[in-house]
């Protein structure tokens, strides 16, 4: 599993790919901070991480498109390597990538203490919200890329289910007419559970939700190679 | 070592390979021999657990590939058809990432070091694969085959896109490979598989249609014998003679050099010998012959006598194909002998 993490891992930095990924995160989550931070005088980080959900949507298919796509699997399905290593080999090395990009955000809480004291907890909270987040749209990824060989394909697959599971469930779920229908659909909206950690609350359950939906593409997508072995 | 029993792979109703069994030991190369599409990939990509065939079992070393897929694929290093290498890394971090796949337990450095020497690939450690030509991308892809030692070394056509050297080098390399592994290899260049091979398995539209030793094979299908002979003189007169002459079959023109010079094969039964008579007869007509020498019954040839007597018994209506097939691969046999003489 680590040789598969450190090759995968690795060819991010190798390609252009990982740096343009990185850039153009940075660009936005300065942009934001400035905006409603810098701007506006204001220590509340909130608006930053509700906007960066648009960007993560959009940049993490980057980064996941390639997993199963590039046609490379035959390496991997030959080896003596059992199909969860390969898996999650490849889900940790977009996802320790994806918390490096994340990590920004404490040089934007340095940024604001020199101004004002930081809540801190808010912060890592936010973090914390905004990293389990893009983990589960990442094991959603690797699970399309494990559908397809072609990485364009795997891509906009990626972002229309980010940008499913982040706005367009939630905007479907409004017209449920039923309310208690509607409550228990809204329990499984991935911004419900999310603004709990953009406005600092800590919760198990949120945490909880977004580790079961990567256990299940991660469990999703070695079934699609289980399934080419089993026939 | 490797046993594949019964194994039946379909698509939907496509029938890609159709009941193969065959089993190989520890020491011998065999070579899978067939024409494109005839379920060689798709055998070996059973073989070494890619797919998954429909029925049937492959085991190797006492393991079942689906009861126990890691340990069996501990035994094997496959080079797929098209090698699939990460085009951005160095091919010493590509190997090194292999090493490590396959948790291999020899020294890393001395054993990467050892295979890239083997393969010729040293002078390229250290460059970007994607950058590299066909002949080392195929070289890489061997070297991963080969990394471990497995036991059993399964190769999907390892010579295509190598230059002619290459091929050669390529070759000797794998059969200093035969003591201590087994190779299974696939080719539908027949000359490659009878200069490498100790043993051959035909398959045709997924059926095994022979299986046999390389020399053995040959021997089994001539029912004739046939004798090419180059001659200078009209050919029409030369024809005359040639099939006038007690025990001779037929007489054809296999090649004509020059409009005075041609080559002729002659049919005889098998055990007459007509060398001499036909000596004396030209030497009577004043016919120089330039050159005699027997005309064995190619794998080739032999392919073809195998797989077109399978197809005209299969079904009638397929009969003119066959026989379509058999002419263009005729004057392929005759080209590639043309080529053959070219070269001495």
């Amino acid at each position: 599993m680590f040789a598969i993490f450190k090759r995968d891992f690795c060819s991010l930095f190798n390609s252009i790919i990982g740096y343009i990924v990185f850039f153009v995160f940075l660009v936005f989550s300065g942009l934001f901070f400035y905006g409603t931070c810098l701007y506006q005088k204001n220590a509340n980080v909130t608006y930053v991480f509700s906007n960066m959900c648009f960007i993560i949507a959009v940049l993490i298919p980057m980064l996941t498109m390639k997993t199963f796509s590039e046609g490379k699997n035959q390496i991997l399905l030959t080896s003596p390597v059992s199909l969860i290593k390969v898996v999650l080999g490849k889900f940790f090395a977009v996802t320790i990538y994806y918390l490096i990009c994340i990590s920004i955000f404490f040089v934007y809480g340095i940024v604001i203490a020199c101004f004002t004291t930081p809540d801190w907890a808010t912060l890592f909270c936010n973090m914390l919200g905004l990293f389990l987040i893009g983990s589960a749209l990442i094991s959603a990824g690797v699970f399309i890329s494990s559908l397809t060989n072609n990485s364009v394909i795997a891509a906009i697959g990626a972002i229309g289910a980010g940008l499913f599971l982040f706005f367009g469930y939630d905007f479907l779920i409004n017209f449920i007419p039923n309310d208690s229908i509607k409550g228990s659909f809204s329990e499984a909206s991935f911004m419900i559970h999310y603004n709990n950690f953009t406005i600092g609350i800590l919760n198990l359950a949120d945490t909880c939700f977004f580790i079961s939906v990567c256990a299940l593409f991660i469990f999703l997508t070695i079934r699609v190679f289980d399934k080419r072995r089993y026939s | 070592m490797v046993e594949v029993k019964n194994v039946v792979k379909r698509y939907g109703r496509y029938t890609a390979v159709n009941n193969v069994s065959f089993t190989a030991e520890r020491g011998e190369i065999l070579g899978f021999l067939g024409p494109n599409g005839a379920g060689k990939s798709t055998t070996m990509n059973i073989m070494t657990g890619y797919i998954s065939s429909t029925s049937g079992t492959v085991t190797i070393n006492g393991h079942e590939i689906l009861e126990e897929p890691i340990e069996t694929k501990r035994e094997i290093g496959f080079l797929p058809e098209i090698p699939p290498l990460y085009g951005d890394m160095t091919v010493r971090k590509y190997l090194e990432f292999i090493f490590q796949l396959k948790k291999v337990t020899l020294p890393k450095k001395e054993h990467i070091n050892e295979i890239c020497e083997k393969v010729k690939l040293t002078n390229v450690l250290d460059r970007i694969i994607k950058n590299l030509s066909k002949g080392y991308q195929q070289r890489v892809g061997f070297a991963s085959a080969l990394i471990g030692y497995p036991p059993v070394l399964i190769f999907d056509e390892p010579t295509v896109g190598l230059d002619p050297k290459q091929i050669l080098e390529m070759r000797q390399l794998i059969r200093s490979l035969r003591h201590n592994h087994l190779v299974i290899l696939s080719s539908h260049v027949l000359s490659e598989v009878q200069a490498i091979c100790d043993r051959v398995i035909i398959i045709n539209n997924g059926r095994l249609v022979a299986d046999a030793k390389t020399d053995e094979l040959s021997v089994m299908l001539e029912g004739f014998h046939k004798l090419s002979l180059e001659i200078e003189g009209r050919s029409a007169e030369i024809l005359s003679i040639l099939k006038n002459i007690d025990g001779v079959i037929s007489a054809e023109i296999s090649i004509s050099k020059s409009s005075s010079i041609n080559t002729y094969i002659i049919t005889s039964d098998k055990d007459t010998d007509l060398r001499r008579v036909i000596f004396r007869a030209m030497s009577k007509a004043d016919k120089p012959i330039l050159a005699m020498h027997p005309a064995e019954m190619s794998l080739e040839e032999a392919f073809l006598r195998l797989t077109t007597t399978q197809t005209s018994t299969a079904a009638k209506k397929t009969k003119s194909s066959a026989k379509n097939t058999k002419t263009v691969a005729e004057e392929k046999s005759s080209a590639k002998k043309n080529e053959n003489k070219k070269g001495e």
